[in-house]
């Protein structure tokens, strides 16, 4: 019995030991414990610790710090994250090169979020109250960046969201938060619209049963139920599934006008490749319509001869739309890292750029500053045009949806068709908006 | 109890009170250093992780049933306490004690389920009892929310100070560890031993097989559960992701690095890597290809686990001393 | 073809490749009483050592990277059993059914995240085998996927044919009905687990290479098979080899039918998996020899 209670004892000390030391600066008294346990690897783990956890003194700082988030590993969407955390780190570089802001450097910070919501949580806690960043970007998931949305909102941190798409992001109204991505609802309806112009009105989307196949799909089914297309299915999906031919023999048997396979990562790969072999799609009656991970060049490579014709929705500056920023962003991004960046990867640049633009002119690291110098950005980066249309001087009219606060208005959002096997993205016909467009509204088979 | 007995006694008391007052002071000295409150939340999951490895500890490495259900009890617990307060509208205070229920009754089921099972077998079902759960919660999202996450009550309304929630898991975690020694410095936990080691011999001792069985899942499942309603109320949005395998693995990790025969070493072990990872988050995917390295080559060649053995030098017990406990423990 | 035939049809295609990874996990099982936790982990290195064959030299024949990539498996299997499992045989670890969970659980955890820092989270598909689809009584099947049913049959049979006819066949039957009569008449059970552990995992992956051009690789791609191939298994009867094959073609059929005639389409693919899972707890609690396993549990 005593021995138990001694393993409890020593135990419980040891543990508040550790704890102590993994926040606390090391100090006399901790280290006269450390002698009294006589632990030697404890104390070693204690100093590690004590090195690492222990934050640069931030008064009169050499650096601005800013803090980047997004997924750098499962469950989270980590191909996008990667390219995200890897063009912010461009965007600072830049800025560091070119004199920094304000006369001093610029240092990033990047959180791994995982895609988990309480990861976001502690992320932005960790950046904002332990490395003192003055300004955050990024973020990929809707469900994470909601989460991280009110821990800035509640140390009135500014935020430059670069890619979550949920309304309830802007539509929150806090006067931190800012977008340059497209609501989930001006994101669905380029998609919609599309669909509507085209004619089709048999449709069935197979999405992945995560917030990003949950939010699209019941944005799509609605704005395609206002234009009157009912004949609509959603058939939810693992994103991990390896075989989806069933489901789509199970199509088969009365196939659609077009089918759309939202499934991130591996998964889009895998059901265009299944449905291209049995002859469903893309076909002369039904059309493919891909998710956003067929801009990647990985996408060529996994899908073969079955991406030809294939569409999905891009965000972001198709090449045939290009100043003359993207192009060197898009030149500097592929020698840097030997990879061709996605939309993500542009849009974390233009964050990155907005968020340091917004510090620049603010004069100073004060929150309050940053924000009123946002709200009054004019900035021309890689994806366009950046303002911020409805603001605290020019508030959201009641007519006017509540996510357009704080909210880019023309957020770069087209559909893009591939007309050839192995085509890069840039090539690939713009096909809507119709305006913007370089090449016919549709290419059937 | 000789007299020198006595004064080891004293001097444990004395080093319980430092330890809790020291504990008792964390957020103090967080706030007094103007340190982040960041590393807070830090020691409050790396207590949640210590309070699941122990738990697993005690089923595993006490009552030898290595279950991989652990996380889909924890998962059970807060799901069950988030939805009754989302439908139902009940107190945060209220849900919890449904939601430890709602774990314990689940432990129950499927400890009587497995009673007949081999390692080999337990580890199987449990494996796929844990991802039917997920699908489930995750195929359901009309009720669950799915990926999208189920939004839950905070236990302490809109404070944004995470110290009493830093008090509240601290209590708990001492004293779950406590119950849990209570527990297996009894009878029972010499009848939990008895049959990891033999189960027909213990069986033929007159030891109720059955009745230990369920009783180590029950209380195992219990505390598993409240970890996740405590977990849900305080990160305030539960995924199922919180459940998926490398989450379990992640656990087991905790308490065989740590010591998987002693709840305290599973404790410390987790605390250690949970603030360990944190520190070295910047490495990314080759931080856990040491992690996973660091797992294998302790299974292989400490099979007590790294903190354990520490234990046994400083306080100077041995395996001896262990086998001493055991013997000891029904003459009280 | 008619919609249920078609189902059938690639139920069954599918049901062989399944039944070739599961081969490798029951053999492991029958000789070695152990289950691989990590061998999703072998299929996952079988489609990287093949993917990283054709990539570098893109001159190669596709199918050579087949028996490189089982070749390549076998022989970390070898290395794997060697260092950690062979000692728990000799007598040196307390509670061997627990060390091996564990111990495979912990290498899958390892590999998995060393391909990830090595290769990256991108998918990459190595080199077709045929490209296209070939069509069969009007129902047309990738030709990649085709193939590598065809090439898994082939070694079904082959399989078959050495655990039946041949010496080191017969000692591994031995070993695996009883390891003591083996000794006696001279069979070194140790070496006859590691060839044990070595042939099951260069089966997992001959499988993930086999697979590799169809489903395309990532770190994570190994545990949708792995788990399949637990259930697969159980089905069959734990360490019987007919049984593995039947269940391996029962799991194809389930799936597909499964996902083919599920009453609400839109969760058959979510409940996919779970009618495996489901069929499989319910086998484990009220047959739990399987098809064809022995009495025990």
């Amino acid at each position: 019995m005593s021995t138990h209670k001694r393993f409890l004892l020593i135990g419980l000390l040891a543990a508040v030991l550790l704890t102590l030391a993994a926040c606390a600066q090391p100090t006399p008294q901790v280290v006269e414990k450390e002698k009294v346990v006589k632990e030697t690897v404890v104390v070693e783990k204690e100093k590690e610790v004590i090195v690492t956890a222990t934050p640069a003194p931030v008064e009169e700082a050499e650096t601005i710090l800013i803090g980047g988030f997004g997924p750098l590993s499962a469950p989270g969407s980590y191909q996008a994250g990667t390219e995200m955390r890897q063009a912010a780190e461009m965007a600072v570089d830049e800025v560091n090169e070119a004199g920094g802001v304000l006369g001093k450097q610029v240092e990033l910070i990047f959180g791994d979020t995982e895609g988990l919501p309480e990861r976001g949580t502690a992320v932005t806690e960790r950046l904002i109250t332990q490395n003192n960043v003055v300004g955050l970007t990024g973020e990929y998931h809707s469900g994470v960046g909601l989460t991280e949305m009110e821990v800035a909102h509640k140390y009135g941190v500014p935020v430059v969201f670069a890619e979550p798409w949920a309304d309830e992001v802007t539509a929150s109204g806090y006067p931190e938060i800012f977008r340059i991505a497209p609501s989930i609802e001006f994101y669905s309806s380029i998609a919609t619209n599309y669909i509507a112009d085209v004619g089709w009105e048999k449709i069935v989307f197979v999405v992945e049963d995560s917030d990003y196949g949950h939010l699209q799909s019941e944005e799509w089914t609605n704005q395609l139920a206002d234009m009157g297309i009912t004949d609509v299915e959603v058939i939810f999906a693992d994103p991990a599934t390896e075989d989806f031919t069933p489901i789509l023999q199970r199509i088969a048997q009365d196939p659609p006008d077009m089918l759309a396979g939202v499934i991130t990562g591996i998964g889009n790969a895998r059901m265009v490749r299944q449905a291209c072999e049995l002859g469903l799609a893309p076909t002369a009656e039904t059309a493919y319509y891909a998710s956003v991970d067929a801009q990647y060049p990985e996408f060529w490579e996994n899908v073969g001869d079955c991406g030809q014709y294939v569409f999905y929705t891009y965000v972001g500056l198709p090449e045939a739309l290009w100043n003359e920023k993207t192009g060197t962003f898009m030149a500097n991004f592929e020698e840097r890292y030997k990879h061709q960046p996605g939309g993500s990867a542009m849009a974390a640049y233009d964050a990155t750029y907005l968020l340091l633009r917004g510090i620049e002119q603010a004069g100073s690291t004060d929150p309050d500053a940053i924000i009123e110098a946002l709200e009054n950005i004019e900035y021309t980066g890689a994806m366009g045009d950046f303002w911020f249309e409805y603001t605290s001087e020019n508030p959201v009219p009641d007519d006017e949806a509540d996510w357009l606060w704080h909210q880019w208005p023309t957020p770069n959002t087209y559909i893009i068709q591939y007309t050839e096997v192995n085509q890069p993205a840039g090539d690939a016909n713009v096909v809507y908006p119709r305006e913007r467009a370089t090449g016919p509204l549709y290419t059937s088979p | 109890m000789s007299s020198m007995g006595r004064i080891r006694f004293r001097i444990e008391w004395a080093v319980a009170a430092v330890a809790v007052v020291l504990a008792l002071l964390v957020p103090y000295v967080i706030q007094s250093r103007g340190l982040p409150t960041y590393w807070l939340h830090v020691i409050i999951i790396a207590y949640f992780y210590a309070l699941l490895s122990s738990s697993w500890a005690l089923l595993a490495g006490v009552a030898g049933q290595f279950s991989f259900a652990h996380m889909g009890f924890m998962a059970i617990g807060g799901y069950a306490s988030g939805l009754v307060g989302k439908y139902l509208g009940l107190p945060p205070l209220v849900t919890i004690v449904l939601g430890v229920l709602a774990a314990g009754l689940a432990g129950w089921a499927i400890g009587a389920l497995v009673l007949r099972f081999k390692a080999a077998y337990l580890a199987l079902f449990t494996i796929a009892f844990s991802e039917i759960l997920r699908t489930l919660i995750r195929g359901e999202a009309d009720i669950t929310r799915g990926d999208q996450g189920l939004h839950v009550a905070p236990l302490f309304g809109e404070t944004i100070s995470r110290v009493p929630y830093y008090y509240a898991m601290l209590a708990i975690l001492v004293v779950c560890l406590a119950l849990m020694y209570v527990l297996i410095s009894s009878r029972v936990g010499l009848f939990l031993r008895a049959i990891r080691e033999d189960e027909e011999a213990a069986a033929a001792r007159g030891v109720d097989v059955v009745r230990y069985k369920i009783l180590a899942f029950v209380v195992t499942s219990l505390i598993a559960g409240l970890a996740g309603t405590f977990f849900a109320h305080y990160i305030t949005i539960l995924t199922p992701n919180i459940m998926v395998i490398p989450q379990m693995g992640l656990v087991i990790a905790m308490a065989i690095i740590g010591g998987v025969e002693s709840l305290m070493a599973a404790a410390i072990g987790a605390i250690i890597i949970q603030v360990g990872l944190e520190v070295l988050r910047e490495f990314g995917a080759w931080r856990l290809v040491i992690f996973g390295a660091l797992l294998v080559l302790t299974l292989r060649f400490a099979r007590n686990g790294l903190i354990a053995p520490i234990f046994n030098r400083v306080l100077g017990l041995g395996p001896k001393a262990e086998a001493r406990v055991a013997e000891e423990a029904p003459a009280q | 073809m008619d919609y249920f035939l078609s189902l059938t049809t690639t139920g069954l295609v599918m049901g062989i490749i399944y039944a070739l990874m599961a081969l490798g996990l029951t053999l492991i099982f029958s000789i070695l009483s152990v289950i691989n936790f990590a061998h999703g982990e072998f299929y996952m290195l079988g489609g990287y050592v093949s993917y990283f064959l054709l990539s570098t030299f893109t001159k190669l024949n596709p199918f050579l990277a087949i028996p490189v990539a089982g070749l390549a498996a076998a022989l970390l299997g070898i290395v794997v059993e060697r260092l950690f499992l062979r000692p728990m045989h000799q007598g040196q670890i307390e509670r061997p059914d627990e060390y091996a969970i564990l111990i495979t659980f912990g290498l899958s955890f390892f590999f998995q995240n060393l391909v990830l820092a090595v290769f990256g989270p991108y998918p990459h598909r190595p080199t077709s085998f045929f490209s296209g689809a070939v069509s069969l009584g009007g129902m047309r099947i990738g030709a990649d996927r085709l193939t590598a049913s065809v090439i898994s049959l082939l070694l079904l049979a082959t399989l078959l044919v050495v655990i039946n006819r041949t010496w080191i066949g017969k000692a591994l039957r031995a070993v695996s009905q009883d390891k003591d009569a083996a000794a006696v008449v001279g069979i070194n059970s140790l070496w006859m687990n590691t060839i044990a552990f070595g042939l099951g995992v260069g089966l997992a992956g001959v499988a993930g290479a086999v697979l590799a051009p169809t489903f395309s690789v990532a770190p994570d791609v190994g545990a949708v098979p792995a788990i399949r191939s637990y259930i697969i298994i159980v089905l069959g009867g734990m360490g019987s080899i007919p049984g593995s094959i039947l269940g391996g073609l029962t799991i194809g059929l389930v799936e597909s039918l499964g996902a083919g005639y599920f009453p609400d389409p839109s969760r058959a693919l979510t409940y996919k998996t779970v009618f495996g899972l489901v069929i499989f707890a319910l086998v484990l609690l009220f047959r739990p020899r399987g098809f064809f396993g022995r009495e025990e549990t």
